[in-house]
């Protein structure tokens, strides 16, 4: 067995032959596997969840399930996946055996950006990653490697500008509309 | 006329760069590394775990717990602290409590890492990984999933 996480009273468990999923506290298990329900790989060794929605980090990449674990979607992450953690709108995953060891995606796992030790980690072999506080933690075999969440966008002056310019027309519209109004009684 | 279009492009250059504004990422990040020298066990991390400041990184040679964000670390071990092991393979904190998946058992601090009981969980062999939610508590090892609804008590 390589993983855990649990939501309310549903467990994930991940092992070498699938990922094993109870409703009851541990009562009774399902157990999903790629050939029953699309799992990447039955090698699974990271987990996060929220609702009907799974992540699962395997040996064939991030598999990610939006039913409970009925049916995945598998994504590539640029080699192995070792760990999962979502954050907001982003999906990060450790990964290892690709030349990167953290994969980010911001579209739901269409599309990743990989990191290697040219973004300053400490190894491309990835175990692991948690996001806390605006920062990225991931686990290495070259060590702990951190990085800051870029601070959340700013609007620009360009939208207020607008909703100026737009706040001065409709005044001037409605001064309009209610001259010709009169003009028409 | 000329104000209308104006302020047609105005909303709708708004109305623009509002859409493009999601918690996208839209800066490559930049890691700092932080290794045996910053006083991490081993530089071999399996796993971690984080809140607010404090940092709990499981190393190949014991765990490693930071109070200010990764600055320093101060390792703790089988020989010095009463770990069950020094290969921590998954680390959970919760409160006071901070919960530790080793090579050869399940261990349990509530004083910041100083000291250690190993938690009898059953199960047994390789611990792999530790999850918590409250006073329940998760752990996998090679013998499936143990469970505690009392903080790792029983």
């Amino acid at each position: 067995m390589f993983s855990i996480y649990a939501d309310g009273s549903t467990i994930y468990a991940g092992t070498n032959s699938g990922l094993s999923i109870s409703t009851n506290g541990g009562s009774s298990w399902t157990n999903r596997t790629s050939s029953n329900s699309g799992l990447g790989d039955n090698n699974v060794t990271g987990l996060y969840a929220s609702g009907n929605t799974i992540y699962a980090a395997t040996n064939g990449g991030l598999s990610i399930s939006t039913n409970g674990g009925s049916t995945f979607t598998n994504y590539n992450v640029n080699g192995l996946a070792t760990g999962v953690y979502v954050s907001g709108n982003n999906i990060y995953v450790s990964t290892f055996a690709g030349g990167t060891s953290l994969a980010v995606s911001s579209n739901g796992g269409s599309s990743f950006t990989t990191y290697s030790t040219t973004n300053g980690l400490g190894s491309n072999t990835g175990r692991g990653v948690f996001v806390s506080g605006g920062s990225v933690y991931a686990a290495t075999d070259g060590g702990l490697s951190i990085a800051q969440l870029p601070p959340a966008p700013v609007p620009g002056p360009l939208p207020l500008f607008g909703a100026a310019t737009a706040f001065g027309f409709s005044r001037k519209l409605r001064r309009r509309l209610r001259a010709a109004a009169s003009t028409s009684c | 006329m000329a104000s209308f279009r104006t302020a047609l492009l105005a909303t709708a250059a708004s109305a623009l760069s509002l859409a493009a504004a999601p918690a996208a990422l839209a800066n490559p990040l930049t890691f700092t590394n932080k290794t045996t020298t910053d006083g991490l066990g081993s530089n071999n991390v399996r796993g971690v775990y984080a809140n607010g400041n404090t940092i709990y990184a499981a190393t190949t040679n014991g765990l490693s717990i930071s109070s200010n964000g990764g600055t320093s670390f101060t390792n703790y071990t089988q020989a010095n602290n009463g770990l069950a092991n020094n290969q921590v393979n998954g680390v959970y904190a919760i409160g006071s409590n901070i919960y530790a998946a080793t090579s050869n058992g399940f261990s349990i601090s509530t004083n910041g890492g100083l000291n250690w009981t190993t938690a009898s969980t059953g199960g047994g062999g390789a611990f792999q990984g530790v999850f918590a939610s409250g006073s329940s508590v998760y752990v996998a090892s090679q013998g499936g999933v143990s469970i505690s609804l009392n903080s790792g008590t029983s």
